[in-house]
Protein backbone atom coordinates (compact mmCIF):
# COMPACT_ATOMS: atom_id res chain seq x y z
CA UNK A 1 0.00 0.00 0.00
CA UNK A 2 2.76 2.55 0.70
CA UNK A 3 4.39 1.96 -2.61
CA UNK A 4 0.79 2.71 -4.43
CA UNK A 5 0.68 5.38 -1.94
CA UNK A 6 3.85 7.28 -2.96
CA UNK A 7 3.38 6.63 -6.89
CA UNK A 8 0.03 8.26 -6.42
CA UNK A 9 1.91 11.40 -4.70
CA UNK A 10 4.78 11.22 -7.40
CA UNK A 11 1.74 11.21 -10.20
CA UNK A 12 0.16 14.49 -8.84
CA UNK A 13 3.32 15.94 -8.52
CA UNK A 14 3.91 15.43 -12.19
CA UNK A 15 0.36 16.88 -13.14
CA UNK A 16 1.33 20.04 -10.99
CA UNK A 17 4.76 20.59 -12.64
CA UNK A 18 2.62 20.04 -15.99
CA UNK A 19 0.46 22.53 -15.31
CA UNK A 20 2.48 25.58 -14.00
CA UNK A 21 5.03 24.56 -17.20
CA UNK A 22 2.11 25.43 -19.63
CA UNK A 23 1.18 28.04 -17.69
CA UNK A 24 4.55 30.11 -18.02
CA UNK A 25 3.74 29.60 -22.14
CA UNK A 26 0.37 32.12 -21.47
CA UNK A 27 1.41 35.73 -22.10
CA UNK A 28 -0.10 36.35 -18.79
CA UNK A 29 1.93 34.10 -16.52
CA UNK A 30 4.90 33.71 -17.96
CA UNK A 31 5.03 36.73 -20.49
CA UNK A 32 7.22 40.29 -20.15
CA UNK A 33 3.57 42.06 -19.05
CA UNK A 34 2.88 39.29 -16.65
CA UNK A 35 2.52 40.10 -12.73
CA UNK A 36 5.88 39.46 -11.53
CA UNK A 37 5.13 37.66 -8.51
CA UNK A 38 2.38 35.49 -9.77
CA UNK A 39 5.27 34.64 -12.58
CA UNK A 40 7.83 33.97 -9.62
CA UNK A 41 5.74 31.63 -8.18
CA UNK A 42 4.78 29.42 -10.82
CA UNK A 43 8.09 29.13 -11.79
CA UNK A 44 9.88 28.36 -7.99
CA UNK A 45 6.59 26.28 -7.59
CA UNK A 46 7.26 24.25 -10.24
CA UNK A 47 10.50 23.62 -9.70
CA UNK A 48 9.12 22.57 -6.33
CA UNK A 49 7.14 20.41 -7.39
CA UNK A 50 9.74 18.81 -9.90
CA UNK A 51 11.99 18.17 -6.44
CA UNK A 52 8.80 16.67 -5.05
CA UNK A 53 8.13 14.32 -7.45
CA UNK A 54 12.10 13.34 -7.63
CA UNK A 55 11.48 12.65 -3.38
CA UNK A 56 8.85 10.76 -4.13
CA UNK A 57 10.26 8.01 -6.56
CA UNK A 58 13.74 8.04 -4.97
CA UNK A 59 10.95 6.83 -1.74
CA UNK A 60 10.08 4.25 -3.99
CA UNK A 61 13.77 3.14 -5.37
CA UNK A 62 14.47 2.68 -1.10
CA UNK A 63 11.74 0.61 -1.15
CA UNK A 64 12.40 -1.60 -4.33
CA UNK A 65 9.67 -0.75 -5.98
CA UNK A 66 9.07 1.46 -9.26
CA UNK A 67 9.34 4.94 -9.93
CA UNK A 68 6.67 6.67 -11.45
CA UNK A 69 6.88 9.24 -14.41
CA UNK A 70 3.64 9.68 -15.72
CA UNK A 71 0.80 12.03 -14.43
CA UNK A 72 -2.22 11.16 -12.27
CA UNK A 73 -4.53 9.97 -15.11
CA UNK A 74 -7.73 11.82 -13.77
CA UNK A 75 -6.17 14.85 -12.73
CA UNK A 76 -4.43 15.18 -16.15
CA UNK A 77 -8.00 14.93 -17.45
CA UNK A 78 -8.84 17.29 -15.45
CA UNK A 79 -6.19 19.77 -16.22
CA UNK A 80 -5.98 18.84 -20.30
CA UNK A 81 -10.09 19.57 -20.45
CA UNK A 82 -9.13 22.77 -18.47
CA UNK A 83 -6.63 24.33 -20.69
CA UNK A 84 -9.09 26.38 -23.34
CA UNK A 85 -10.40 28.14 -20.31
CA UNK A 86 -7.08 29.45 -18.93
CA UNK A 87 -7.91 32.61 -20.75
CA UNK A 88 -6.25 35.28 -17.55
CA UNK A 89 -4.89 34.71 -14.01
CA UNK A 90 -7.73 34.17 -12.51
CA UNK A 91 -8.41 30.67 -13.72
CA UNK A 92 -4.93 29.48 -13.48
CA UNK A 93 -4.71 29.94 -10.32
CA UNK A 94 -8.06 28.72 -9.57
CA UNK A 95 -6.65 25.49 -11.14
CA UNK A 96 -3.60 25.21 -9.26
CA UNK A 97 -5.42 26.20 -5.93
CA UNK A 98 -7.70 22.98 -7.20
CA UNK A 99 -4.77 20.96 -7.74
CA UNK A 100 -2.38 21.57 -4.62
CA UNK A 101 -5.48 21.35 -2.53
CA UNK A 102 -5.73 17.61 -3.51
CA UNK A 103 -1.86 17.36 -3.83
CA UNK A 104 -1.97 18.57 0.35
CA UNK A 105 -5.08 16.35 1.15
CA UNK A 106 -3.98 13.68 0.03
CA UNK A 107 -0.45 13.56 1.31
CA UNK A 108 -2.31 14.19 4.89
CA UNK A 109 -4.37 11.42 4.70
CA UNK A 110 -1.56 9.39 2.83
CA UNK A 111 0.84 10.39 6.49
CA UNK A 112 -1.92 8.58 8.51
CA UNK A 113 -1.31 5.43 6.64
CA UNK A 114 2.02 5.05 5.56
CA UNK A 115 3.94 2.08 7.24
CA UNK A 116 7.19 2.96 5.91
CA UNK A 117 8.76 5.21 8.11
CA UNK A 118 11.21 6.53 5.19
CA UNK A 119 7.84 7.20 3.01
CA UNK A 120 6.27 8.69 6.27
CA UNK A 121 8.78 11.03 6.75
CA UNK A 122 9.07 12.07 2.80
CA UNK A 123 5.89 13.18 3.26
CA UNK A 124 5.59 14.92 5.81
CA UNK A 125 8.59 17.28 4.41
CA UNK A 126 6.32 17.82 1.66
CA UNK A 127 2.47 17.91 2.65
CA UNK A 128 3.41 21.65 4.59
CA UNK A 129 4.99 22.68 1.43
CA UNK A 130 1.81 22.07 -0.36
CA UNK A 131 -0.02 23.25 2.30
CA UNK A 132 1.73 27.11 1.64
CA UNK A 133 1.06 26.69 -1.96
CA UNK A 134 -2.73 26.32 -1.23
CA UNK A 135 -2.50 29.31 1.21
CA UNK A 136 -0.22 31.56 -1.30
CA UNK A 137 -3.06 31.01 -3.97
CA UNK A 138 -5.86 31.70 -1.53
CA UNK A 139 -4.07 34.76 -0.49
CA UNK A 140 -3.75 35.35 -4.74
CA UNK A 141 -7.41 34.48 -5.46
CA UNK A 142 -9.01 36.62 -3.06
CA UNK A 143 -7.19 39.79 -4.17
CA UNK A 144 -7.57 38.75 -7.40
CA UNK A 145 -11.22 38.59 -6.63
CA UNK A 146 -11.71 41.69 -4.93
CA UNK A 147 -10.00 43.29 -7.67
CA UNK A 148 -6.92 44.23 -6.29
CA UNK A 149 -4.18 42.76 -8.86
CA UNK A 150 -1.63 45.80 -7.47
CA UNK A 151 -1.56 43.87 -3.99
CA UNK A 152 -0.14 40.58 -5.73
CA UNK A 153 2.99 41.53 -4.99
CA UNK A 154 6.05 41.10 -2.63
CA UNK A 155 6.04 44.93 -1.18
CA UNK A 156 6.71 45.15 2.39
CA UNK A 157 4.58 48.64 2.61
CA UNK A 158 1.75 46.99 1.18
CA UNK A 159 0.61 45.48 4.55
CA UNK A 160 -1.98 48.52 5.31
CA UNK A 161 -3.56 48.29 2.08
CA UNK A 162 -4.21 44.00 1.94
CA UNK A 163 -8.18 43.56 2.99
CA UNK A 164 -8.37 41.24 5.88
CA UNK A 165 -9.84 38.78 3.83
CA UNK A 166 -7.23 37.82 1.77
CA UNK A 167 -5.62 36.59 5.40
CA UNK A 168 -8.58 34.43 6.44
CA UNK A 169 -8.78 33.29 3.23
CA UNK A 170 -5.43 31.95 3.41
CA UNK A 171 -5.79 30.84 6.87
CA UNK A 172 -9.53 29.07 6.77
CA UNK A 173 -9.12 26.34 9.44
CA UNK A 174 -7.16 24.94 12.37
CA UNK A 175 -6.99 21.32 10.39
CA UNK A 176 -6.14 20.91 7.49
CA UNK A 177 -8.98 19.34 5.51
CA UNK A 178 -8.78 15.71 3.45
CA UNK A 179 -11.89 16.22 1.64
CA UNK A 180 -9.85 16.67 -1.69
CA UNK A 181 -7.31 13.59 -1.09
CA UNK A 182 -7.27 11.00 -4.25
CA UNK A 183 -7.45 7.74 -4.14
CA UNK A 184 -4.44 5.96 -3.06
CA UNK A 185 -4.29 4.13 -6.12
CA UNK A 186 -5.07 6.45 -8.53
CA UNK A 187 -1.81 6.92 -10.16
CA UNK A 188 -0.19 3.87 -8.85
CA UNK A 189 1.76 2.36 -11.53
CA UNK A 190 -0.56 0.03 -13.74
CA UNK B 1 -13.37 32.35 15.61
CA UNK B 2 -17.26 31.14 14.72
CA UNK B 3 -19.01 28.14 16.24
CA UNK B 4 -19.47 27.64 12.85
CA UNK B 5 -15.85 26.71 11.79
CA UNK B 6 -14.87 25.77 15.18
CA UNK B 7 -17.13 22.40 14.33
CA UNK B 8 -15.61 22.32 11.27
CA UNK B 9 -12.24 22.43 12.73
CA UNK B 10 -13.03 19.73 15.58
CA UNK B 11 -14.66 17.54 12.53
CA UNK B 12 -11.62 18.07 10.81
CA UNK B 13 -9.32 16.86 13.44
CA UNK B 14 -11.49 14.20 14.00
CA UNK B 15 -11.07 12.57 10.40
CA UNK B 16 -8.02 12.98 10.34
CA UNK B 17 -7.92 10.77 13.43
CA UNK B 18 -10.33 8.37 12.44
CA UNK B 19 -7.99 8.26 9.00
CA UNK B 20 -5.59 7.43 11.26
CA UNK B 21 -7.16 4.61 13.19
CA UNK B 22 -8.63 2.76 10.09
CA UNK B 23 -5.11 2.12 8.85
CA UNK B 24 -4.43 0.91 12.19
CA UNK B 25 -7.42 -0.68 13.01
CA UNK B 26 -7.81 0.65 16.29
CA UNK B 27 -10.87 2.45 15.96
CA UNK B 28 -10.48 5.17 18.19
CA UNK B 29 -11.08 8.86 17.90
CA UNK B 30 -9.43 12.14 19.12
CA UNK B 31 -10.57 13.61 21.58
CA UNK B 32 -9.91 17.18 20.30
CA UNK B 33 -11.23 19.91 23.01
CA UNK B 34 -11.90 17.69 26.18
CA UNK B 35 -9.27 18.79 29.02
CA UNK B 36 -10.58 16.73 31.30
CA UNK B 37 -8.70 13.77 32.21
CA UNK B 38 -10.86 10.49 31.47
CA UNK B 39 -9.82 6.45 31.57
CA UNK B 40 -10.64 5.53 28.35
CA UNK B 41 -7.17 3.39 28.32
CA UNK B 42 -4.34 3.82 26.45
CA UNK B 43 -3.85 5.33 23.08
CA UNK B 44 -0.33 7.06 23.08
CA UNK B 45 2.67 5.10 23.71
CA UNK B 46 4.93 6.82 26.41
CA UNK B 47 7.48 8.51 23.82
CA UNK B 48 4.28 9.83 22.26
CA UNK B 49 2.86 11.29 24.98
CA UNK B 50 6.45 13.25 26.08
CA UNK B 51 6.30 15.04 22.68
CA UNK B 52 2.41 15.53 22.73
CA UNK B 53 2.97 17.39 25.96
CA UNK B 54 5.79 19.32 24.32
CA UNK B 55 3.58 20.43 21.66
CA UNK B 56 0.74 21.56 23.44
CA UNK B 57 2.85 23.37 25.46
CA UNK B 58 4.70 24.95 22.73
CA UNK B 59 0.63 25.52 21.14
CA UNK B 60 -0.16 27.28 24.27
CA UNK B 61 2.54 29.18 24.34
CA UNK B 62 1.86 30.57 20.89
CA UNK B 63 -2.00 31.14 21.94
CA UNK B 64 -1.06 33.37 24.73
CA UNK B 65 1.85 35.30 22.86
CA UNK B 66 -0.29 36.20 20.32
CA UNK B 67 -2.78 37.29 23.09
CA UNK B 68 -0.05 39.92 24.58
CA UNK B 69 0.08 40.87 21.23
CA UNK B 70 -3.86 41.72 20.89
CA UNK B 71 -3.85 43.50 23.98
CA UNK B 72 -0.92 46.09 22.97
CA UNK B 73 -2.59 46.29 19.41
CA UNK B 74 -6.06 47.02 21.45
CA UNK B 75 -3.99 48.88 23.57
CA UNK B 76 -2.47 50.93 20.71
CA UNK B 77 0.95 50.45 22.54
CA UNK B 78 1.97 49.49 18.80
CA UNK B 79 0.84 52.45 17.11
CA UNK B 80 -1.34 51.70 13.56
CA UNK B 81 -1.68 48.07 12.99
CA UNK B 82 -2.68 46.95 9.24
CA UNK B 83 -6.12 45.12 9.73
CA UNK B 84 -4.63 42.49 7.66
CA UNK B 85 -1.69 41.88 10.91
CA UNK B 86 -4.92 42.09 13.00
CA UNK B 87 -6.84 39.50 11.35
CA UNK B 88 -3.96 37.39 10.90
CA UNK B 89 -2.44 37.32 14.59
CA UNK B 90 -5.97 36.66 15.47
CA UNK B 91 -6.62 33.94 13.06
CA UNK B 92 -3.14 32.15 14.03
CA UNK B 93 -3.91 32.45 18.39
CA UNK B 94 -7.18 30.61 17.34
CA UNK B 95 -5.92 27.67 15.42
CA UNK B 96 -3.14 27.61 18.11
CA UNK B 97 -5.99 27.38 20.53
CA UNK B 98 -7.62 24.60 18.39
CA UNK B 99 -4.14 22.79 18.20
CA UNK B 100 -3.32 22.89 21.85
CA UNK B 101 -7.06 21.27 22.78
CA UNK B 102 -6.49 18.52 20.16
CA UNK B 103 -3.19 17.70 21.25
CA UNK B 104 -4.72 17.96 25.03
CA UNK B 105 -7.92 15.36 23.73
CA UNK B 106 -4.81 12.84 23.20
CA UNK B 107 -3.26 13.56 26.72
CA UNK B 108 -6.55 13.04 28.64
CA UNK B 109 -8.08 10.34 26.43
CA UNK B 110 -5.26 8.26 27.48
CA UNK B 111 -5.54 9.23 30.84
CA UNK B 112 -2.91 12.27 31.23
CA UNK B 113 -3.31 15.75 32.67
CA UNK B 114 -3.95 18.01 30.23
CA UNK B 115 -0.98 20.74 29.69
CA UNK B 116 -1.80 23.75 30.54
CA UNK B 117 1.51 25.55 30.82
CA UNK B 118 3.99 26.11 28.10
CA UNK B 119 7.54 25.10 27.29
CA UNK B 120 9.05 27.71 29.53
CA UNK B 121 12.70 26.52 27.64
CA UNK B 122 10.96 28.47 24.23
CA UNK B 123 9.35 31.02 26.64
CA UNK B 124 12.88 32.10 27.88
CA UNK B 125 13.68 32.91 24.24
CA UNK B 126 10.45 34.39 23.21
CA UNK B 127 9.89 36.40 25.91
CA UNK B 128 12.78 39.32 24.74
CA UNK B 129 11.34 38.83 21.71
CA UNK B 130 8.07 39.97 22.94
CA UNK B 131 9.48 42.67 24.69
CA UNK B 132 10.89 43.78 21.80
CA UNK B 133 7.43 44.34 19.05
CA UNK B 134 7.16 47.76 18.96
CA UNK B 135 4.95 47.83 15.55
CA UNK B 136 2.69 45.49 13.39
CA UNK B 137 5.82 44.69 11.15
CA UNK B 138 7.61 43.26 14.27
CA UNK B 139 4.70 41.68 15.34
CA UNK B 140 4.81 39.40 12.07
CA UNK B 141 7.97 38.96 12.80
CA UNK B 142 7.75 37.46 15.75
CA UNK B 143 4.92 34.99 14.71
CA UNK B 144 7.28 33.94 12.06
CA UNK B 145 9.97 32.86 15.11
CA UNK B 146 6.89 31.07 16.76
CA UNK B 147 5.25 29.10 13.82
CA UNK B 148 9.05 27.63 12.35
CA UNK B 149 9.45 26.38 16.24
CA UNK B 150 5.80 25.35 15.89
CA UNK B 151 5.80 23.78 12.81
CA UNK B 152 9.66 21.82 13.06
CA UNK B 153 7.98 20.56 16.48
CA UNK B 154 5.12 19.09 14.69
CA UNK B 155 7.03 17.63 11.67
CA UNK B 156 9.98 16.29 14.17
CA UNK B 157 6.80 14.35 16.77
CA UNK B 158 5.47 13.42 13.12
CA UNK B 159 8.53 11.34 12.09
CA UNK B 160 8.83 9.52 15.34
CA UNK B 161 5.42 9.02 16.50
CA UNK B 162 4.00 5.17 16.88
CA UNK B 163 0.51 5.94 17.95
CA UNK B 164 -1.88 6.70 14.66
CA UNK B 165 -4.29 9.22 16.83
CA UNK B 166 -1.01 11.22 16.92
CA UNK B 167 0.19 10.94 13.65
CA UNK B 168 -3.37 11.78 12.80
CA UNK B 169 -3.07 14.70 15.04
CA UNK B 170 -0.05 16.18 13.95
CA UNK B 171 -0.69 15.31 10.37
CA UNK B 172 -3.80 17.60 9.75
CA UNK B 173 -2.02 20.73 12.10
CA UNK B 174 1.80 20.89 10.73
CA UNK B 175 0.43 22.06 7.09
CA UNK B 176 -1.54 24.72 9.04
CA UNK B 177 1.29 26.27 10.88
CA UNK B 178 3.58 26.13 7.63
CA UNK B 179 0.51 28.45 6.26
CA UNK B 180 1.03 30.54 9.13
CA UNK B 181 4.85 30.91 8.07
CA UNK B 182 3.39 31.57 4.61
CA UNK B 183 1.20 34.16 5.24
CA UNK B 184 3.64 36.13 7.67
CA UNK B 185 6.31 35.94 5.06
CA UNK B 186 3.26 37.35 2.82
CA UNK B 187 2.73 40.65 5.31
CA UNK B 188 6.26 41.42 5.76
CA UNK B 189 6.60 41.48 1.45
CA UNK B 190 8.90 38.04 1.30
CA UNK B 191 8.49 35.17 -0.66
CA UNK B 192 6.03 33.00 1.17
CA UNK B 193 7.87 29.47 0.21
CA UNK B 194 11.54 29.67 0.57
CA UNK B 195 11.87 26.17 1.29
CA UNK B 196 11.15 22.88 -0.91
CA UNK B 197 11.00 20.88 1.89
CA UNK B 198 9.81 21.38 5.47
CA UNK B 199 13.07 21.59 7.96
CA UNK B 200 13.50 20.83 11.79
CA UNK B 201 14.61 23.70 12.19
CA UNK B 202 13.91 25.31 15.83
CA UNK B 203 12.22 22.21 16.27
CA UNK B 204 11.63 21.68 20.13
CA UNK B 205 13.09 18.55 21.66
CA UNK B 206 11.10 15.97 24.12
CA UNK B 207 13.40 17.38 27.34
CA UNK B 208 11.32 20.78 27.05
CA UNK B 209 8.41 18.39 28.39
CA UNK B 210 10.18 18.72 31.84
CA UNK B 211 9.64 22.20 32.03
CA UNK B 212 6.57 22.70 31.13
CA UNK B 213 5.31 25.35 33.73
Amino acid sequence: MDVERLQTAASIEQVIVTLYGRSLDLPFIGGASANPFLKAFVTRTRDQHAAHAAAFNAALGRLGAKPQPDPDPVLGDVVDQAEVTLTGPGPVVDLALKLETAAAATYVTDLSALDDPGARRVTATIAGIQAQHVAVLSYVKALLDGNAPDLVALDPAAAPRVPPSAVTAALPASAFPTSEARPPDEGAVR
Amino acid sequence: MTALSRRRVLAALVGAAAAACSSGGAGRRLGAASTTTTARGPTLAAGDAQLVVVAASVENLASTTYQTVLSAVSGGKLGTVAPAITSFVQAAMAHHRDHAAAWNGLLTASGRPAVTGVDTALQAVIAPAVAGVKDGGGAVRLALQLEQVAAATCLSALQVFTSADAVGAAASIQPVEMQHLAVANLLLGQYPVPDDFATLDGARPATDGAGVG
